[in-house]
């Protein structure tokens, strides 16, 4: 037998094993206690933890389709408003733009598809919203540059725009909007005092919008104008 | 089960086989290898439960080599020839292949049987469980060259008893 061989049969004296009965049941006496087989032996804290992550996220894209009044909706509302609570001002107010328009767009959805019993919370969802943004916008405005005002202004006239539409196929009268009435005149009253409109007709029909208290009707006649004379670099030179 | 037991558990499932084996090749029984393999971790788990031990493997080793010396010692080096001696061939061989495996192994076992206890140890901690050189030099509680000449001189012996069969 040469040393080689001599190794393999050495190894191969490895055969030798316990019964696997008689290792159980050592184990039991030693330790003094029977182990019940567990159901899941893989189920620890770490695989529990990662389970339970695994769920919510993807109850979390699931959720990314809820319309309001759907039992999902909180979830979806409730992540996109803790990621709004880490931005910085200027992008919170971007971020609520966006937010809004989202709004908007759930509350076309639930128009085209006539799911009744989901207008009533998304028309809500989507004036709380909007009043947020426009909240947002009212307080970044004044240090706002040029470049971000126009894309304010911008947004602002786009989602107007498409709330006329979108009102219209619902037979809604922009005059329901009054939870919005504070954050309008908030903003109606900043945007004057930080852009210069130079058309007189439109300033006094303005002013007498706002003694009517239509200050939705004046944010919109001010975004248009804005919109339509890009001058706003005449007051940030 | 507490985090103690649950600790020595995995230790107990780790060495059992290896501490069995190492015993077996000693006193050639399956039932003497099985009452001084649970005191071996029965031992090991009442210290455990007393003190930190720094070398698990170390730990189990001595004391089986302990009670390995206490058996003979109390039976006069008398050996009981076990009717569960395990066979070491493959259930798919041949009868013929299983013969000529069963008789080499049974000679390489019964040759590695009558050596020294130190080279004994060596060669079953080397080649058997495949314990790399520092490890075996901490469980016999020697130098690292001494077991490496240990290994060397074992193989040699343990082939000339062989050849000499």
């Amino acid at each position: 037998m040469t040393e080689k061989e001599l190794i393999k049969n050495l190894r191969q004296l490895r055969k030798v094993r316990p019964s696997k009965d008689w290792v159980i049941t050592t184990k039991q006496d030693i330790l003094g206690e029977t182990q019940t087989p567990r159901l899941f032996p893989f189920f620890n804290p770490a695989f529990a933890a990662l389970l339970l992550l695994l769920i919510f996220l993807g109850t979390l894209e699931i959720a990314k389709d809820a319309l309001p009044g759907s039992p999902l909706y909180p979830l979806k509302k409730t992540a996109q408003t803790v990621s709004l609570f880490f931005l910085p001002p200027q992008e919170k107010a971007k971020a609520s733009l966006i937010l809004a328009e989202k709004r908007l767009e759930e509350l076309e959805k639930i128009s085209k598809e006539n799911l009744t019993q989901n207008l009533s919370p998304a028309f809500k969802e989507y004036t709380q919203t909007k009043g947020e943004a426009k909240k947002e916008i009212a307080k970044i405005l004044p240090q706002a540059k040029d470049p971000e005002k126009k894309e304010f202004i911008s947004k602002i006239g786009q989602i107007h725009e498409k709330e006329k539409q979108v009102f219209a196929t619902l037979q809604i009268s922009p005059k329901e909007l009054s939870e919005t009435k504070t954050q309008d005149k908030e903003l109606v009253l900043t945007l004057l005092k930080t852009e210069k409109i130079e058309d007189e007709a439109l300033l006094k029909e303005i002013e007498e919008l706002c003694q009517n208290e239509n200050y939705s009707l004046a944010l919109e006649k001010i975004v248009i104008y804005l919109s339509k004379n890009q001058n706003l670099d005449k007051t940030n030179p | 089960m507490d985090k103690a037991s649950r600790q020595f558990s995995k230790i107990y499932d780790k060495y059992i086989e290896k501490i069995y084996r190492f015993i077996y090749f000693k006193v050639n029984s399956v039932e003497i290898s099985q009452d001084l393999t649970s005191e071996t971790f029965l031992k090991a788990w009442q210290a455990f439960q007393r003190e930190k031990i720094n070398n698990i493997p170390a730990f189990l080793y001595r004391t089986a080599r302990n009670l390995i010396t206490d058996y003979y010692r109390e039976k006069a080096k008398f050996q009981t020839v076990s009717f569960q001696n395990p066979s070491f061939v493959d259930p798919n061989q041949s009868p013929q292949e299983k013969a000529i495996i069963n008789s080499e192994l049974e000679r390489v076992k019964k040759a590695l049987a009558t050596l020294e206890e130190d080279q004994q140890n060596a060669l079953i901690l080397y080649y058997l469980e495949g314990i790399p050189v520092r490890e075996i030099a901490q469980i016999l509680e020697k130098s690292e060259n001494n077991v490496r000449v240990l290994i060397h001189r074992a193989l040699k012996n343990l082939r000339e008893k062989l050849t000499q069969v």
